[in-house]
């Protein structure tokens, strides 16, 4: 089962323009979810990262540190 | 008028040309308002009478407000024009006057002066890269000072500003800022006179913002208070610039504040979550 799904988001407004972002979906159980917000603009690299969880099988109580650290040293992720 | 109000010095004549900072000396305004999202010190409960100049002579590629300091849209106004809204400010009951990026308008801003005075405290908003003559120009003028320091290395000004300067000369601004009003005067919980530094914390540097904060206190010691800025949103021209293409993360932010707190520098902080607010005003282009 996908664990980590991404999520297209438009948040915020300024002026006529609006900002989106990408957010991370998780599935804690079937009637459960939590959604870690507002990520990061790259669409290609969260998809990558989260092919990269649920391929790991990375259990969600990581998450938020794995995001973190993805963040600031993406490099480190796709070797 | 030949050019050198900033340490661009592009030395055209704005008469005829427009500056780095992409405006002739026509002044040119964005949004005349009340404005309510400063620093509580500034806001209170009425709020500052902002004036958002149009262009900048800063020209940050993330600037959050790109739309009026590099596409520069705004509307003409005459010094007579900008001393009435001196005036209609003081009857809305607002706190303050500020003036935002006024730095490439300093001598028809100062023709305003000269027509009218305001009885309100008079508060300077700038990215901090200036020239002490320039400043020397609002001594008696300016109350509150609210200058950036964006960076404590010039090799990150000159990537996202295109600065090669940046750390000495804001420093030796906010010194001659300092000169002008002395120490941070509180009254009521507005500040009245003195300087608040603020620095934006970008993605991805938190060094330079450590740094920045270490700097600060080197130079000034307790003398500004420091006005630290979690906001930053991936706006702008940053194409070029991948890294900038996030917010900045808890961690970040922590590592940072850490570091304010044990150098025990008086100011704010900004919460983490204000990245989510509308801190980003209207304008008004026509």
């Amino acid at each position: 089962m996908l664990i980590y799904d991404l999520i297209y988001e438009t948040e915020y407004k300024r002026s006529s323009r609006v900002f989106s972002s990408y957010a991370i979906l998780i599935r804690l159980s079937p009637d459960e979810n939590r959604i870690i917000r507002d990520i990061c603009c790259d669409e290609d690299k969260l998809r990558r990262l989260i092919d990269l969880m649920n391929e790991l099988e990375l259990d969600p109580v990581h998450a938020d540190q794995v995001i973190e650290e993805f963040l600031t040293d993406p490099a480190r992720f796709f070797l | 008028m030949i050019c050198n109000l900033c340490p661009r010095e592009c030395g055209v004549d704005r008469d005829h040309t427009l500056g780095f900072c992409q405006m002739n000396n026509t002044m040119k305004v964005a949004r005349i308002a009340p404005h309510y999202d400063e620093e509580p010190l500034i806001s209170g409960t009425r709020g500052t009478g902002a004036v958002f100049f149009s262009g900048c002579t800063l020209r940050c590629c993330y600037c959050q407000n790109f739309e009026i300091s590099a596409l520069c849209r705004g509307r003409e106004i005459t010094p007579y024009e900008l001393s009435e809204v001196f005036q209609k400010f003081e009857e809305t009951g607002v706190h303050s006057i500020e003036l935002v990026t006024p730095t490439h308008f300093i001598p028809q801003i100062l023709d305003a002066f000269r027509l009218y005075t305001p009885s309100l405290p008079i508060i300077y908003n700038t990215s901090g890269y200036e020239k002490v003559e320039t400043l020397r120009t609002l001594d008696g003028i300016v109350d509150v000072y609210l200058p950036d320091f964006k960076y404590s290395d010039d090799s990150l000004a000159m990537k996202y500003s295109g600065c090669p300067d940046y750390t000495e000369t804001a420093l030796s601004a906010i010194e001659e800022m300092l000169r002008q009003t002395g120490e941070y005067i509180i009254e009521d919980g507005l500040i009245r006179r003195g300087v608040i530094i603020r620095h934006l914390v970008l993605p991805g540097h938190t060094k330079n913002s450590i740094r920045a904060l270490e700097l600060i206190k080197e130079r000034f010691e307790d003398r500004a208070m420091v006005s630290l800025m979690s906001q930053y949103l991936p706006f702008g021209d940053i194409g070029a610039f991948p890294e900038l293409n996030r917010r900045i993360t808890k961690r970040e932010y922590q590592k940072v504040l850490d570091r304010l707190y044990a150098l025990s520098l008086d100011g704010f902080a900004q919460e983490l979550s204000s990245a989510k607010k509308e801190y980003i005003p209207k304008w008004e282009f026509e």
